[in-house]
């Protein structure tokens, strides 16, 4: 039997109506043809999975497309089983013919049973005593150490406004404390010129690049620094007059109340002197007069 | 709920031993570090991928849990708290190693999980090459889907819990997670093929 003379049969071949010496020379043709055995496996729809694979992937490019990207979007609520159960069908019908996805998916549930018990690893028998002994030497910090390391914190340096406090409150000491108040405005100065010199430094040892932003922030503190200590001089400046005026009229107040005290006390100390003197007067002619009497 | 949790759970509250923890109570810490070693040493090698550094690593960690027990968060925010804790020593250890790659690595095969205590030890050989072939596979994913994998599949955390942790917002982690799945899967078994490939 030749390839025609089976496609010219083959409705009788699938019918099995052939004789008997017909199917035998049947038999040996399809041993021996790969692609009549192929054809009448696909005319008995016994296809191999890759046979399927092939046609259906060739019927899709053609079609739609490839459906596996689709699939592996669904695959980890297919394995998971909270997939919609018409959704599911689909999935597990290409997974029935698609053996890259299927093999995706037995990963998948090796996975899920897999990751979960590689949580957790014994870290050998040591592991805990190591762990106390390193814990016993750093106890706990209490409320006071924990205020205490916020407060070093506060205090730790650089900080730019706390930098600005420092010079503020010597500033403050050396115009209102350490210093006689007719120095005020040389203190000041000096004060400022201290400052303005280790702020060039700061700047000169800057990188180039916060250069910039340094001198900006020199020229604003130093605009307000020039303010404050022109306030304040101004300030100690009408404290003064306001002080030299009050002593004045104290002066004059006072020289005003001597005056009167004094000439009170020389009026009283002129009527005590002639008191005295008239006392004096009465007394020396009592005593000339017995003397008369008596001679 | 873990092997370890559990044990907390039959003898003690994880609330009342996180309170006798925080008044100094030294048994109490013991347990609390029997009980969370192995999780937070796993989360560690996962991590660093090398089990003396792991080691020392969740050392490390254990010393910050004790001195950070006033923050600690109920025992319901307990375990996020403390991957949180042991993610960020991790990632900075990492930055800290990137100048000082390792000398040698150590093989996956010396790492011994605590879920698997099987006596025929061909089964055993043969779940810890499978793991080590996951380990493997999860080092060649990007860093959030090796995250992802890390704290929600392998530590079982939940996208909530994980948002605290990763700093990223729950949609993105609910968009990744299928993907990093998946980008998994593919790799195990671009690996396993390979293997096969190679006669091993």
């Amino acid at each position: 039997m030749s390839c025609s003379d089976l496609a010219e049969r083959l409705e009788l071949v699938l019918g099995e109506q052939l004789r008997d010496n017909e199917l035998t020379a049947l038999k040996a043709h399809v041993e021996g043809c790969e692609k009549c055995r192929d054809l009448l496996q696909a005319c008995r729809g016994k296809q191999t999975l890759e046979q399927a694979d092939s046609l259906v992937g060739e019927v899709l490019a053609r079609t739609s497309g490839s459906t596996c990207s689709r699939v592996r979007s669904m695959l980890c609520d297919h394995v998971d089983q909270s997939l919609h159960e018409d959704n599911a069908a689909l999935v597990q019908e290409h997974l029935n013919y698609c053996s890259s996805c299927t093999q995706l998916a037995r990963v998948l549930e090796e996975s899920a049973v897999a990751l979960p018990q590689m949580a957790s690893l014994d870290p050998g028998p040591l592991f805990t005593s190591s762990v106390l002994a390193a814990t016993r030497s750093s106890q706990p910090p209490d409320k006071w150490a924990l205020f205490l390391s916020h407060l070093s914190l506060v205090f730790q340096r650089p900080h730019f406004s706390l930098e600005a406090a420092y010079v503020g409150a010597l500033l403050v000491f050396l115009v209102f404390g350490g210093a006689p108040v007719s120095a005020v405005g040389g203190v000041a100065s000096a004060a400022f010129a201290g400052f303005q010199l280790n702020f060039a430094k700061v700047v000169r040892d800057t990188p180039a690049g916060l250069s910039d932003t340094w001198t900006d922030l020199y020229g604003s503190c130093e605009n307000q620094l020039e303010g404050k200590i022109k306030a304040t001089q101004g300030a100690v400046g009408r404290a003064l007059e306001t002080l030299q005026g009050s002593a004045e009229q104290l002066r004059a107040m006072s020289d005003e109340h001597l005056l009167k005290h004094a000439a009170a006390l020389f009026q009283d100390a002129t009527e005590k002197y002639e008191e005295y003197s008239r006392n004096l007067g009465s007394t020396e002619g009592s005593e000339d007069r017995p003397e008369e009497t008596a001679e | 709920m873990g092997a370890d949790e559990r044990a907390v759970g039959s003898q003690l509250n994880l609330d009342a031993v996180l309170d006798r923890c925080r008044c100094g109570d030294e048994l109490a810490w013991e347990s609390l570090v029997r009980s969370y070693q192995s999780r937070v040493y796993g989360l560690a090698y996962h991590y660093v991928a090398n089990r003396e550094d792991a080691r020392d690593l969740a050392q490390d960690i254990f010393v910050k849990v004790y001195k950070n027990l006033r923050k600690c968060p109920d025992a319901n925010h307990f375990l996020p708290w403390i991957f949180r804790i042991a993610r960020n020593a991790s990632i900075d250890h990492l930055r800290r190693k990137r100048a000082r790659p390792p000398s040698s690595q150590v093989s996956e095969m010396e790492v011994n999980s605590i879920a698997d205590c099987s006596s025929d030890p061909e089964k055993h050989w043969l779940m810890e090459a499978r793991r080590g072939l996951f380990r493997r596979a999860l080092r060649m994913l990007t860093r959030l889907n090796r995250e992802m994998i890390i704290l929600k599949e392998i530590q079982g955390l939940t996208l909530e819990e994980m948002t605290g942790i990763l700093d990223v917002p729950i949609g993105t982690l609910k968009s990744r997670s299928h993907r990093a799945r998946l980008e998994l899967a593919e790799k195990v078994l671009a690996l396993s093929q390979g293997q096969e490939g190679a006669g091993l």
